[in-house]
């Protein structure tokens, strides 16, 4: 399951569509959003997508991630538009039959997702909004 | 040539749109001379040129690619990262 949705995100979905008989471990990693950056007050996070290229690349981490580990199951949702703090930005769920497996995997699959996915974030505060983007990085 | 640019981010706030199509594009042009045809329209856009990334046909491209008649070009920020 790759997607990328703008509505709350169904984390047990996320979980049942890598769940498999043959998987012991499930590890999932829950982008939430935080209510401070940068010593500010965030009210809330818009992120914005490059769509069809969005998808195209956590297809291809996803298959990145299926050659370097034996798994089960790897699904990625992402979610775009305007989000209020708790929600969550971005659930990663990998399955495989021990856990050392998922939590790399799912580890591997963030870290890359941050670097590579053309999607921003627009941090809004009480007294203004600014995008983050990785210059410099 | 025809071609289509697409922005996101601050780009497209310094832009005021998110999409726009370009059609005096000389055919042999490369990702970085569109990139300054749009930046004479728009000045507000050269500051960021260093530090941009380039997709074309949504691959991320070289600058110095030739692109084609009909090409989806796409200029953005590298992405925020966040502190693992």
């Amino acid at each position: 399951m790759i997607e990328l949705v703008t509505t709350p995100i169904d984390r047990e979905q996320v979980v049942r569509s890598v769940a498999s008989p043959q998987a012991g471990a499930v590890a999932t990693f829950d982008g939430v959003v935080r209510d401070h950056a940068r010593g500010k007050s965030v009210t809330h996070l818009y992120y914005e997508a490059y769509p069809e290229m969005a998808k195209t690349e956590m297809v291809k981490i996803r298959k990145q991630a299926l050659e370097r580990w034996p798994l089960h199951g790897l699904a990625i949702v992402h979610r775009t538009g305007r989000l209020e703090v708790g929600e969550s930005s971005v659930f990663i769920a990998v399955a495989s039959a021990h856990r050392a497996d998922a939590f790399e995997a799912c580890r591997f699959v963030i870290d890359t997702l941050k670097t590579s996915v053309p999607i921003w974030k627009k941090e809004h505060y009480r007294d203004g909004e600014v995008w983050i983007e990785g210059y410099g990085a | 040539m025809v071609v289509k640019i697409c922005l996101f981010a601050s780009l497209r706030d310094v832009v005021g749109q998110s999409e726009i199509v370009i059609d005096s594009v000389p055919p042999g042009n490369t990702a970085l001379q569109v990139f300054h045809r749009l930046a004479r329209r728009f000045p507000g856009l050269r500051r960021y040129r260093k530090a941009l990334l380039v997709a074309v046909n949504q691959e991320y491209s070289d600058w110095d690619q030739e692109v084609s008649p009909g090409d989806e070009i796409a200029f953005f920020p590298p992405v925020s990262g966040g502190a693992a």
